[in-house]
């Protein structure tokens, strides 16, 4: 292994691992800047990356099962927005309880399937794209390829077109937004939705274009991250590519990290790291994504109404 | 004697004052548990389980979850102290998602203290102090950096828990038992009372003073006031002179302090000894926010939906032995409760349509 090869397998990993932060927080950028915050993305994950095991699982499928899994997110987003919007919820509430419930429905249905409570069968994967630089080889996902070009277009949306000025305006002043002859209860519904199908995507791709099957732990507070990278990118969506490049480089590093620690020779008071320092390196990309959001934090501007119930007079 | 009537008297004007309220909050939380239960079973319809089964599961539930009270009373000892971790903070208007982590770190300062001292007193002590150290630390991220608290106390409780599993698998663990951490030494542990009807734990008995004090401290004390006057109207409460920033800070330490002394009651009192796996302590966080939220923010309903929720979760097991089912169904509930709890305008809407049929 020369430093190069090091380098690009990192670079790899960095890539697979933004993906689903970056598609999960320009969705959540989206939902957002509309005035939602919606906190039950974990749950939105879990439950689109059963939905994609189940599909791909029976199917063999696995386009059906991102399609499919995009219009579960989209339902689970709309009932987030119709419980925010239209019923005034505590959105803080109803997201702790969507990602309680997730885990619920995903064991019962793993249990009901599969006749266990820890995973799905592996499942038929997308292949991943390989390019050769000099010796190496840089391996893509090609859903990482649409997250970026998502993360793009949700750019234009928001910052270059009317309907974005709408949306924004649903964020900063929906009272304001009412009388220009918004629709802030529409509007608030339909972006929650399309957040809700980005983080769909997302859960998806941890199946069937990553890990390849499902199971319970598999998102790991991922749809957190994703969150704490919306505040990091300021809720601007080209921002949130880099943020989601940083976030998923702290956890390949510390995936390549753990393993290149069983291979290279240690000195002795070391060798914890191979049996229980193990842990140490999963706790790493925490910390990291929490000592970035802390140094950063100072400075951002979030959407005025975030989070506040609109209630019309 | 005299004196004692009054307050007696006293109480039950306020009771009945606020009957109405309170009949409404009851009649709100038997609706959101009765919906959850029908949404629950329709899911497991859903999934393909006979229809009978849910019928089953939920009589099983019932049964066996309640039907021993000194294991349902111990069982919710801790998880009265996570929530009135969350319940706290929640009064001051923020939100304290960190429980879990605070209990793990109460966890594990109570063990090594009880180790190393075989002092239960001091063992508590040090619980409380490193949750409510670990609560300061999300209060002073949210009040001089501006981190939203609820990414931050996921972040620290993700890592807190992998951090946890290093520790009790490095320092803590049990020569001739590796999975396990030494035990609580005898002198350190918290006596059970056989009570005759009942043997009770003091664990239950700590949980319940701490809950009795925050209602006291919340709702009889000038510091608990301006609390939650800062949690009701941020810019009321500077109107008046408080300064929020502190407030903050205090309800947070408390509510650390809370969730650290329900991982030391945990220890001391009813695991003994903690597993390299952490499952005795993984999941009384997160379920302390759907207790409180049950309990309506209120540090004595806190205590009565710790209860129910504990009996739930003890109602799970027994369907997982008698039945055959995933004891899952129980978080499933949970979560539809809370997600229903969350809809005050739905119970408003639906009020005001039965009153206009009336007319």
């Amino acid at each position: 292994m020369t430093p190069i090869d090091d380098v690009i397998t990192l670079l790899s990993l960095s890539l697979t691992s933004m993906t689903p932060l970056l598609l999960a927080s320009t969705g959540e950028i989206l939902t957002e800047k509309s005035g939602v915050v919606n906190i039950g993305l974990e749950g939105i994950m879990i439950l689109t990356a059963l939905t994609s095991a189940i599909i791909t699982n029976y199917t063999g499928n696995p386009y059906l099962a991102l399609l499919v899994s995009s219009a579960v997110g989209l339902a689970i987003g709309m009932l987030m927005g119709y419980l925010s919007s239209y019923l005034h919820s505590n959105q803080i509430v109803v997201g702790t309880g969507i990602n309680m419930l997730a885990l619920g429905i995903a064991t019962l249905t793993l249990y009901r399937l599969w006749g266990e409570y820890g995973g799905s069968p592996s499942v038929g994967k997308l292949a991943d794209l390989q390019l050769p630089i000099g010796n190496a080889i840089l391996t893509l996902k090609p859903i990482s390829v649409v997250a970026i070009g998502l993360a793009i277009a949700s750019w234009f949306l928001l910052e270059k077109t009317t309907w974005g000025l709408r949306i924004r305006a649903c964020g900063e002043n929906p009272h304001s937004a009412e009388a220009m002859g918004v629709n802030v209860y529409r509007t608030r519904l339909l972006l929650t939705g399309i957040g809700g199908a980005y983080t769909g995507i997302a859960g998806s791709f941890l199946v069937v274009n990553w890990v390849g099957f499902f199971s319970r732990e598999m998102t790991s507070g991922r749809g957190f991250v994703a969150l704490a990278n919306v505040s990091f990118s300021n809720w601007h969506p080209l921002t949130a590519i880099l943020g989601a490049f940083l976030f998923g480089f702290f956890e390949a590093f510390a995936t390549w990290l753990s393993l290149k620690v069983q291979q290279v020779i240690l000195p002795e008071y070391l060798t914890f790291l191979r049996t229980s320092g193990q842990s140490l390196f999963k706790a790493f990309p925490y910390l990291a994504t929490l000592v970035t959001v802390v140094v950063i934090m100072k400075k951002v501007k979030m959407p005025r109404a975030l989070g506040k119930p609109y209630i019309k007079e | 004697m005299n004196g004692k009537v009054h307050v007696m008297r006293k109480l039950l004007e306020n009771f009945t004052s606020r009957k109405r309220e309170y009949g409404l909050a009851l009649l709100e939380i038997s609706l959101s548990i009765l919906l959850s239960l029908t949404i629950t079973a329709g899911i497991m319809i859903l999934m393909g389980y006979p229809s009978e089964l849910s019928l089953a599961a939920y009589t099983v539930i019932f049964a066996k979850g309640f039907d021993n009270a000194s294991y349902l009373f111990s069982r919710a000892s801790p998880l009265i102290l996570t929530a009135l971790a969350f319940l706290y903070p929640a009064l001051t208007g923020m939100f304290n998602i960190g429980g879990e982590g605070q209990l793990y770190v109460g966890a594990i300062a109570s063990l090594v203290t009880a180790l190393y001292t075989g002092s239960s007193l001091l063992a508590l002590i040090a619980g409380g102090l490193a949750g409510a150290a670990l609560g300061m630390v999300l209060a002073l991220l949210r009040v001089y950096r501006n981190v939203n608290e609820v990414v931050a106390a996921i972040m620290i409780n993700w890592a807190l828990f992998n951090i946890s599993m290093f520790v009790i698998a490095t320092y803590l663990t049990d020569p001739s038992i590796p999975h396990l951490t030494k035990q609580v030494p005898d002198s350190a542990k918290l006596p059970v009372v056989d009570l005759g009807i009942i043997r009770l734990n003091t664990s239950f008995l700590v949980a319940l003073a701490s809950a009795i004090g925050g209602a006291y401290l919340f709702y009889r004390t000038k510091l608990g006031f301006a609390m939650r006057v800062s949690g009701l109207n941020p810019n009321a409460s500077l109107i008046a002179g408080f300064e929020n920033k502190k407030l903050m800070l205090t309800s947070f330490a408390l509510g650390g302090g809370m969730a650290g002394l329900g991982g030391s009651i945990l220890v001391l009192g009813i695991v003994h000894r903690l597993d390299t796996m952490m499952m005795s302590l993984y999941g009384y966080g997160f379920l302390g926010i759907g207790a409180s939220l049950l309990g309506r923010n209120n540090p004595v309903g806190v205590v009565v939906s710790s209860i129910f929720l504990s009996g739930l979760l003890i109602g799970g097991q027994w369907i997982e032995t008698r039945l055959g089912l995933p004891h899952q169904v129980a978080d499933l509930i949970i979560g539809i409760i809370v997600i229903s709890l969350a809809i005050p305008f739905a119970y408003h809407y639906m009020k005001t349509f039965f009153r206009v049929r009336r007319k």
